[in-house]
């Protein structure tokens, strides 16, 4: 595995357009880099003889799934690599300058003032206990930066402004925590620019943002980037932010680069069969550009996924009339739901769109009766959570399930598949032992998992089948009602598609109604009957998916739609 | 080339979290594990010289078998103390009476600090974990040694009497961890699944909540059981637990410190057994912990 020779050969088919570039115009050049990680007796491969240039001036997105490798080529440019991981060969030049050859002593120099870095998570990268402006001024000590108090005063000022804060005179005696997650990252971003690095390495900057939030964030990297000429290089899973945002781009596969090039061309022209899988996997990359969630809608047309017609006719599944709820009390009162009301028929999909705090999370844990209303009523399957004891709660239990965000956590880490699946069935005491087994293995077959796994811990799954895993328990005891709160958002792209097909198939076949919670507006584009749209506990706007999507009536609708 | 960086933080392959951050190196890990069952064969050996003293000593702790004083020699391993007793056959039996009382304080504080915590964590800030919490409060107010005194003055002197006094003292440790284990894996993702599943109380509690949150309690078991080993030691030795001629090691330590000068080892050789006892539990404690990560 670690053998780098045998494996070079296998790279010649990977397009190597930047590298013909003019020489002088490459920053950065990486030669066969390959980085391994120790774990458990064995060595890890997570990089396998990567071999790049990137253009100065220019911005290079790396793509990849999770475990692509393509955060450890960000880590291994800086050297930030975690303790147990090591180059094991290659090189990687910056302007010409081997800096392989330098020591960590001599690297710590560059960072900084030659090389940025703007992290992925804004919370947990600034210190919550020091002022904004200690924490950018800090950059320029660091740095050993030659300006004088006044000098470095000024130009933190200059580069808050450019960064769009309108105010930064006020901001700089603020903490961290008194700014939201935008301003943060924002701020790492100037942090990241202000000693006017050559080249910025950006992590994900806005995957742990909500999308109109990490727009504006890339939008302002973007202004700095362009004033400064910094060369970036971008990391991302979001291959139509990397179309919009990179003239470059950089497919990783497993450790590997399997194509490499301008992004237009990669894009319109995959050559790689991994690459042409990446993109079929995001219905709105389409001949190499992006379209809009309301484009992509049309296209696909009058769906026939979405054919299972609900019957308007019959009794709604769940019903919410004039529901609020509160948390805290005094200062920290917040209103999470604020006198929504809602109705979802039989056999459709009605999906709650809306960003973090927006309060659909909420919404959903009132339809399953984990909180109570303060005002207003919840009416589920015909029964008025209200006034249901807890007897009549976990008889609806049986009746409605839930599937939830992160198949990582929602999967006890201490028990095989066999038993979390038969959960349901043991909680409920359903069927005889052999059954319950027989209904496992049923349930296994039907999210298209071995029967095998049945023995299997959670750990030894991947994020999708363990999504699937979650779905087969959520079906065990044939509920009505499926609670979808953010069911792909933790998964890979490839892995989103597939198990929303699986999540379609299962409604065709056993007429489910789902209730599907999640930020995406792209996946209710492609699964939903009904959308909703929330914002700060209000409904903004609901209806039919096609008129919401194509004919959106309020203008926050309009801006999630035009992400 | 991978015996440096022995403890180094993991990484994951991509930037995406592993299931399971902030393991040590996998060599670390496995050397910890190797240590930590050696020391559990050192505990187990304990046991059984608890259980069956006879077995592994020759002479009666209170036959007066040789002089008084000789030292530590081929015949009496540990000497023999002021009237000519055995002291290895003495610490032995002391072993017993040390040990098992400790484990009744342990158990006494597992038990009822267990009961109370999880009653207390089940509904944070309710009515029952209020009433709880200013109990608890009260009886970690009361230093230990007081409450077992109080309890040796009322019911007559004793190790065990001593122990299900220190024992309710230690069970308010136990209670706050508990209490703050069960509140915590109230938010975890698949114990609120689990009750979405229709899992009852009881269900969810043995089924999920225990599984995932007792190693630490498991690990403060064995500190607390050293601690109460010396509480149990210090009251005997200020004369309140067990009396002579019990070869209870607090007893040992408070008889031979009169003979320290020229004969170091009857007081002396008690003490050491009890360290060491005391730091073999403390290892256990902090290798199970370790471990954990």
């Amino acid at each position: 595995m670690t053998d780098t020779a045998t494996t070079t050969p296998d790279r010649t088919d990977a397009r190597t357009a930047p590298a013909a570039a003019d020489p002088a115009d490459v920053l950065v050049r990486v030669r066969d880099l390959t980085v391994t990680y120790r774990r458990d007796d064995a060595v890890d491969t997570a990089l396998d003889g990567v071999g790049f240039d990137v253009r100065r001036g220019k911005v290079t997105a790396v793509i990849g799934e999770s475990g692509s490798g393509k955060s450890t080529l960000a880590h291994a440019v800086v050297r930030l690599l975690p303790g147990n991981g090591a180059i094991a060969a290659g090189a990687i030049e910056l302007d010409d300058e081997d800096l392989l050859a330098r020591t960590d002593r001599e690297f710590r120099p560059l960072r900084g003032r030659h090389i940025g870095f703007v992290p992925q998570d804004p919370v947990s990268s600034l210190n919550p206990t020091k002022t904004i402006g200690a924490q950018v001024r800090e950059a320029f000590s660091l740095a050993g930066s030659a300006l004088t108090a006044e000098q470095v005063e000024e130009r933190i000022l200059g580069d808050l402004r450019d960064i769009g804060f309108a105010a930064p005179e006020t901001l700089l005696a603020r903490y961290p925590h008194e700014l939201s997650g935008g301003m943060r990252q924002r701020i790492l971003v100037a942090i990241a620019f202000s000693q006017r690095p050559r080249l910025v390495i950006a992590d994900e900057p806005t995957s742990a943002l909500d999308v109109l939030v990490g727009q504006e964030v890339l939008r302002s990297l973007h202004d700095v980037r362009t004033k400064h000429g910094t060369t970036v290089v971008l990391i991302t899973h979001d291959l139509a932010l990397a179309s919009r945002n990179a003239d470059d781009v950089l497919v990783l596969e497993a450790g590997r680069l399997v194509e490499a090039g301008p992004v237009a061309e990669v894009f319109a022209a995959p050559r790689h069969p991994y690459t042409r899988a990446l993109l079929a996997s995001s219905a709105r990359l389409r001949e190499g550009r992006v379209l809009s969630i309301a484009e992509a809608y049309e296209r696909r047309g009058p769906d026939v996924r979405r054919a299972g017609s609900p019957s308007a006719e019959a009794p709604a599944v769940v019903t919410l009339d004039g529901v609020s709820k509160s948390f805290g009390g005094g200062k920290s009162h917040v209103r999470a739901v604020d006198g929504i009301s809602l109705a979802v028929a039989p056999g459709s999909t009605f999906a709650l769109v809306g960003e973090s705090g927006s309060g659909k999370t909420t919404t959903s844990r009132l339809v399953l009766g984990l909180e109570s209303a303060d005002a207003g009523s919840v009416h589920v399957l015909g029964e008025d959570l209200g006034t249901l004891d807890r007897k009549g709660l976990r008889a609806l239990r049986r009746r409605v399930q839930v599937v939830y965000q992160s198949p990582f956590e929602s999967l006890n880490p201490r028990l095989d598949l066999r038993s979390i699946i038969a959960e349901p069935l043991d909680s409920f005491r359903v069927g005889s032992r052999a059954e319950r087994r027989a209904r496992v293995a049923e349930l296994l077959d039907r999210v298209r998992l071995p029967a095998s796994y049945a023995t299997r811990r959670p750990q030894e799954l991947s994020g999708g089948q363990r999504q699937r895993v979650a779905i087969a328990r959520a079906l065990a005891i044939r509920p009505e009602l499926l609670v979808l709160d953010e069911p792909v958002s933790a998964l890979d792209a490839t892995i989103q598609a597939q198990v929303l097909d699986l999540l379609q198939e299962i409604q065709q076949e056993l007429g489910l109604t789902y209730f599907l919670v999640t930020h995406d507006l792209a996946v209710v584009a492609d699964v939903a009957t009904q959308v909703a749209v929330m914002r700060r506990g209000r409904l903004v706007e609901s209806g039919p998916t096609a008129d919401v999507v194509l004919r959106p009536q309020d203008d926050y609708t309009r801006a999630l739609l035009a992400v | 080339m991978t015996d440096t960086l022995i403890g180094a933080p993991p990484a994951p392959p991509s930037g995406k979290p592993t299931p399971t951050p902030g393991k040590p190196a996998p060599r670390a890990r496995r050397r910890r594990f190797r240590e930590l069952h050696v020391h559990l064969l050192l505990l187990a050996a304990l046991v059984v010289a608890a259980l069956l003293p006879e077995l592994v000593t020759r002479h009666d702790p209170f036959e007066l078998d040789g002089l008084p004083f000789v030292p530590p020699n081929g015949e009496f391993w540990f000497g023999t103390d002021e009237i000519g007793r055995d002291l290895y056959s003495r610490v032995m039996h002391g072993l017993q009476i040390s040990f098992f009382s400790a484990a009744l304080a342990v158990l006494v504080g597992v038990v009822l600090g267990s009961v109370v915590g999880v009653l207390s964590g089940l509904r944070p800030g309710g009515v029952l974990d209020r009433v709880l919490g200013i109990l608890t409060e009260a009886v970690m107010a009361v230093p230990a040694v007081l409450l077992a005194l109080a309890a040796i003055t009322a019911y007559g002197r004793g190790a065990y009497i001593a122990a299900i006094a220190i024992g309710i003292g230690e069970a308010t440790g136990f209670a706050r961890l508990v209490r703050g284990l069960v509140i915590q894996s109230q938010t975890l993702v698949f114990v609120e699944a689990a009750r979405t599943c229709g899992a009852g109380p009881l269900r969810v509690l043995v089924r999920h909540v225990v599984p995932s949150v007792y190693h630490p309690v498991l690990s403060y078991t064995a500190m607390q059981f050293g601690l109460a080993m010396l509480a149990i030691g210090s009251l005997s030795y200020l004369g309140f637990g067990e009396a002579p001629p019990s070869p209870e090691w607090g007893v040992l330590i408070a008889g031979g410190q009169k003979y320290l000068v020229h004969a170091w080892w009857v007081a002396i050789i008690p003490g050491l057994a009890l360290t060491a006892v005391v730091v073999l539990l403390n290892r256990i404690a902090f290798l199970m912990q370790e471990n954990r990560r």
